[in-house]
């Protein structure tokens, strides 16, 4: 079997004590140089399966990287559902027509959208239409580590009461949305960051085939997948998106982001916190719910005073422990006890929650991978002729690889490094993105693994013959 | 069915336009896993695979399952959801999963330099992203290319292809022509084969038949096949000597 999560080498006391110090510091001190909101770099990708109505596949700078393919099959609905349906229904139905026009009606604006939900947000809906699997190597289907995970981010997913009434098409039939989410290394860290970064990104992604069949008819589709539309439309009144959820750490007052396996062996506590987006382009909070730190399991040190390997007789059990309890917690390790403050975990919320806070940091960096692209193929299409040749070269020299469009979202480390600029340039402006998309689609051609690639493109930006290995395993 | 359009009897093509002893498009990359002691990620046609080795490690149960003087090799294969046309859910004792794994194991298991690593287990976890026929030839191509990633040494490659025949098309025998490597409409209409060498010569190291034929027909399928897998470590061979001179070129400069 593979190694698993819990059999990696741990961390001794005087390491874990001496994380934990540099850790509560003001700023604290990360081990990679972080700043406490900064997030590492990651790869990541859309509609890598051709067969899936939606896919994305995301590559963390620690290796592990995930797939999830999203599935959309045609299931017929149970009958005694027709008995309830009123009349006043049938007539709001009749108004907005098949399932998918209100979506591609841009111009309808407010108005129809509210009929719209009216007669779609009754309840149409069903939970169980959304099907979600888990696989991870090394652990069986029915283990604990899958289960909670796939409640988990299941649970974030159905709770704004959106998606499912998305997936009604009539009164007979409805989709079924299976989400299969592959996590292809064994779990180094806590998966649940990246698998719901990823599930994010390909049901931002995922398509529905266009609806012809007027009501209650046997639903027929159109055949040109291009006609399809998007689960999740992107109009400009920003509907709900997909819900993603981030891990959150804290160690004494800070609060700290994107926690590394070494981080995470020391917290104080750890949150995992789920947001949406309304419609009002606000951050809606889902949920939150408490991780059991790893530091819990962690031994405590020995102190010298009775340490009998120094030499002297060891004091007994009860002495020991007194003089354990008694000794300042900086000079040595002790797991942490008891729970956390209130204060601490509204701090930590708003923190995501709030408006230009991390929440909405990650939300437009994944945006803005669909962005690029789309902006790319867009030159291309506008015979934007510089960018238009410029890609066709980089098209022409570039060996195709597995990851064919590679969108690297740029993390601020770099910016850190300049100078401490402000850290939360996610996404540069369109020139700078596409620019780095060519640099990008060159170095991926010669260098394959992710560690090369990485450090090609630190290096390019930051303009250094060598750049230092802070991060990198 | 793929053999039912006039195109076949015509200008001798198949479906997707190619001849009786044309490969699909072969796409390979090594190393894209950096968590992994060895990776490598394979495309045959349609088919694509992932593969990820970890080992050799030390077995689980100490001296109950290391009393072998060889390396363990166990495998396990994940196929995805999403790999077919219709999503399908596939448990993990699925007998034909349950054979693909044991072959898998037991062509490596003669092949790899086992003898180096007494007491300690090599485990390879494949992942099958999207299936269109030859599933097998690709999963033990990508076990392959994973294995000597991860530096395991071994006597030579084995790589695998399938090949199928005309035969049950053809009313006239002497018309059947052998088929190499057949996609997933291919492979559910007509009679096949998956066949691993060892190396470019011609040493058989798996060959796995599941449906049945005339045996007139084997011969020429079993040369195919053969010839196909040649083609195959050639690809192979230059993926692997690619991504080497790109470590030497990033370690030296």
């Amino acid at each position: 079997m593979p190694p698993q999560y819990s059999t990696a080498l741990p961390l001794s006391p005087a390491e874990l004590s001496y994380l934990h110090t540099s850790l509560s510091f003001d700023p604290p001190i990360r081990p990679d140089g972080r700043t406490a909101t900064q997030f590492r770099p990651l790869i990541a990708e859309t509609d890598v399966l051709p067969s899936a109505n939606g896919s994305a596949r995301i590559c963390f700078a620690d290796g592990t990287e995930a797939v999830v393919g999203v599935k959309c099959e045609v299931e017929r609905s149970p009958s005694d559902r027709s008995i309830l349906r009123s009349k006043e229904d049938d007539v709001k139905r009749l108004v907005t027509g098949g399932g998918d026009e209100e979506m591609r009606d841009e111009s309808s604006g407010g108005e129809d959208d509210e009929v719209g939900n009216g007669s779609r947000g009754r309840g149409e809906g069903r939970n169980e239409w959304v099907e979600m699997a888990i696989e991870i190597p090394g652990y069986r289907d029915d283990d604990a580590l899958p289960v909670f995970l796939s409640a988990m981010i299941t649970e974030a997913l159905v709770s704004d009461g959106e998606l499912k009434n998305r997936l009604y098409i009539n009164q007979r039939f409805h989709w079924r949305l299976y989400i299969d989410i592959l996590l292809l290394s064994s779990p180094l860290s806590y998966p649940l960051p990246l698998l719901s970064l990823t599930t994010h990104l390909a049901l931002l992604r995922t398509r529905l085939p266009a609806l012809v069949s007027e009501k209650d008819e046997d639903p027929h589709f159109n055949d040109d997948w291009e006609a399809a539309t998007l689960l999740y439309p992107q109009s400009d009144q920003t509907t709900t998106r997909p819900p993603v959820t981030l891990l959150v750490m804290s160690v004494g007052d800070n609060i700290i982001f994107d926690p590394s396996k070494d981080e995470l062996a020391v917290a104080d506590a750890v949150l995992t916190v789920s947001i949406g987006k309304t419609p009002s382009s606000g951050l809606r909070l889902l949920s939150v719910r408490t991780v059991d730190p790893p530091s819990r399991l962690t031994a405590p040190g020995v102190p010298n005073s009775t340490n009998s390997a120094n030499g002297d007789t060891a004091p007994p059990m009860q002495e020991a422990l007194m003089l354990r309890e008694a000794m300042d917690e900086h000079s040595l390790w002790r797991p942490p006890r008891g729970g956390m403050k209130r204060a601490l975990v509204g701090r930590m919320i708003k923190m995501v929650v709030d408006k230009n806070g991390v929440g909405e940091e990650v939300l437009e960096g994944l945006e803005g991978v669909d962005k690029a692209l789309e902006e790319c193929i867009t030159a291309i299409e506008a015979k934007d002729t510089e960018t238009a040749k410029q890609w066709e070269q980089e098209r022409e020299t570039y060996t195709p690889t597995t990851i064919d469009e590679l969108i690297v979202m740029l993390n601020p480390i770099n910016t850190a490094l300049n100078g401490g600029r402000s850290s939360r340039v996610w996404m540069r402006t369109k020139d700078d993105v596409l620019n780095l998309k060519h640099r990008v689609v060159r170095r991926i051609a010669a260098s394959d693994t992710i560690n090369n690639f990485l450090m090609d493109m630190w290096a390019a930006e930051v303009h250094r013959a060598s750049p230092s290995e802070v991060w990198l395993n | 069915m793929p053999l039912d359009t006039s195109s076949y009897a015509l200008a001798h093509l198949r479906l997707d336009g190619r001849r009786w002893n044309e490969l699909r498009r072969l796409h390979a990359q090594t190393s894209t896993q950096a968590a992994a002691d060895g990776s490598s990620y394979l495309e045959m046609g349609n088919t694509k695979v992932i593969c990820t080795v970890a080992g050799p490690a030390e077995s689980r149960k100490g001296g109950g399952g290391g009393g072998n003087a060889e390396a363990k090799i166990e495998v396990e294969i994940g196929i995805a959801g999403f790999s077919g046309v219709e999503r399908k859910r596939r448990g993990k004792g699925d007998k034909r999963t349950s054979e693909m794994r044991h072959t898998i194991a037991s062509a490596f298991s003669a092949n790899l330099f086992a003898h180096l690593y007494p007491h300690s287990t090599i485990t390879v976890n494949l992942h099958v992203l999207s299936q269109d026929g030859s599933l097998l030839a690709a999963c033990l191509n990508a076990t392959t290319l994973a294995l000597i990633d991860a530096g395991i040494p071994m006597s030579d490659y084995i790589v695998a292809c399938t090949a199928g025949s005309t035969a049950s098309y053809a009313s006239n025998d002497e018309d059947a022509d052998p088929l190499l490597d057949l996609n997933g409409l291919e492979e559910q209409e007509l009679p096949f084969l998956t066949v691993g060498t060892l190396g470019a010569g011609e040493k058989v190291s798996v060959l796995i038949m599941e449906t049945r034929m005339q045996m007139t027909r084997l011969e020429a399928m079993l040369a195919a096949g053969v010839d196909g897998c040649r083609q195959i470590r050639s690809i192979l061979d230059g993926v692997v000597r690619a991504h080497g001179k790109a470590v030497l070129d990033s370690a030296i400069s």
